[in-house]
């Protein structure tokens, strides 16, 4: 079995007989990868620490399908985000989006990067701008960002777009929300959402413009849902936290 | 094709489902079982059946037992001022055994874990906030969840609800473990030992 050395953040994690655990690992190098962890259920085992949001080095023996997890040194446990409630649910809901949308061994550096930044910006910055700018990245890196370059669904470009309509994968004019639905999005909504497609990490909360990241957020999940074809686990937890 | 009895297939089928119980598990404990006794195998049988039906939550602190109340819940030597909370049973099995609390317990059957979809609305949450407030004597509730990602969600989120009523909530100590190796102990248990230390 060949050893690789990896960088990784932990994902989700899976109890494994009494004393393992199955680590999910989102890789630099090779995509989302799943690694058994011997002992990590064991109080002080070398492997205790690895839960979800961890980053890790590891140095992993591949198998087949299940890789099994030689060496973990720490780079960081976002310990700040794991002692907070509320910070804790949304880097869950975060970590469980990346978890859903990719598919194992599929190497796509810009998701690791999105989670890692999104988790340590988690510490200081608002979790809820955060949280509607990771959402419209993540959308963005899987190409299903919603259209808004005219409506979505009689093609015509010089209309407002008031609704969202997740099944048609876009904006919608008035007229035709009348026969498709749609969620309704204000103009402001729009430009913000086309805003954070287009800045990096570094532009992002220059924008004041709070109503309006609640509204992109809410309607980004309902668009999210639709794609997934489910609810992510971790979502009434956090929803319960927002409250 | 199947090359054992009906009956046999169906016993084999029922023990796999027991957990950490394969195939090959399954076999050998029904062909054990077809080798002893006929007593000994009606004994395990009555005793399923006995543990099954007999064993039940307390009422107060929901530990399980055979009564109404649990043995700790009835005996009245016990301190009224302490409660531990505690994801399951067995927490409470290990911390009896160390003979250092002699407070009350109670068992939350789980553990809030956003990512299973188990949120605080599943545990034994309102019960604990139930005797809490009913409890004029009480002073401190010791928050004794696993010291990993879901206990530490538990023992926040509870804490979050206790806080305001005026009690003392605590946390159990997180530290190195007794007989451990300094240098192969990684960094967050290292550091909560540090934030934990005491005069000696």
């Amino acid at each position: 079995m060949p050893l690789i050395n990896v960088e990784g953040l932990v994902l989700k994690t899976y109890d494994l007989g009494e004393k393992d655990r199955i680590l999910v690992l989102l890789t630099k190098q090779h995509g989302k990868i799943r690694v058994v962890a011997k002992g990590a259920r064991r109080p002080g085992g070398r492997f205790a620490a690895l839960e979800p949001l961890v980053e890790v080095q590891a140095a992993i023996y591949t198998g087949k399908n299940l890789h099994t997890l030689n060496q973990a040194v720490l780079v960081t446990s976002h310990r700040q985000v794991r002692e907070k409630l509320d910070l804790l649910a949304y880097g869950l809901f975060m970590a469980e989006l990346l978890d859903l949308f990719t598919i194992d061994a599929e190497v796509q550096l810009a998701n690791y990067q999105l989670l890692s930044q999104a988790l340590y910006r988690l510490e200081q910055d608002d979790p809820v701008t955060l949280l509607a700018y990771f959402q419209t990245q993540l959308l963005l890196q899987m190409g299903l960002l919603p259209a808004w370059e005219a409506c979505t669904c009689c093609q015509v470009s010089d209309k407002p777009l008031v609704t969202l309509n997740a099944a048609i994968g876009g904006l919608v004019c008035s007229a035709c929300t009348q026969k498709v639905g749609g969620m309704p999005v204000e103009r402001e909504t729009v430009l913000l959402l086309q805003y954070y497609a287009q800045v990096g990490w570094e532009g992002y909360g220059q924008v004041e413009a709070y109503p309006y990241v609640r509204q992109l957020t809410k309607v980004l999940e309902q668009f999210i849902f639709y794609h997934l074809a489910a609810r992510p686990r971790s979502y009434d937890f956090l929803s319960a936290m927002r409250r | 094709m199947s090359y054992f009895p009906e009956h046999l297939n169906k016993l084999i089928g029922e023990l796999m489902k027991l957990p950490g119980i394969g195939p090959k598990s399954a076999q050998r404990l029904a062909f054990h079982l077809l080798n002893v006794d006929r007593a000994q195998v009606v004994e395990l049988a009555k005793a399923m059946v006995y543990a099954k039906d007999r064993t039940r939550a307390c009422k107060r602190c929901f530990n399980i037992t055979d009564q109404e109340l649990c043995p700790i819940c009835r005996d009245p030597r016990r301190d009224d001022k302490q409660i531990c909370v505690v994801q399951d049973t067995r927490d409470v099995v290990a911390l009896e055994k160390t003979r250092e609390f002699k407070g009350y317990y109670h068992v939350l059957q789980g553990a809030i874990s956003p990512m299973e979809g188990i949120g605080p609305e599943h545990l034994r949450i309102k019960e604990l906030l139930q005797r809490v407030q009913a409890n004029p004597q009480l002073e401190e509730v010791i928050l004794a969840t696993n010291p990993n990602i879901e206990g530490e969600a538990t023992a926040m989120y509870v804490a979050r609800l206790l806080k305001p009523l005026g009690l003392r909530v605590t946390r159990i100590a997180h530290g190195l473990p007794v007989g451990g190796d300094l240098e192969y102990v990684d960094e967050v248990t290292l550091s909560r030992a540090l934030e934990g230390r005491r005069e000696i």
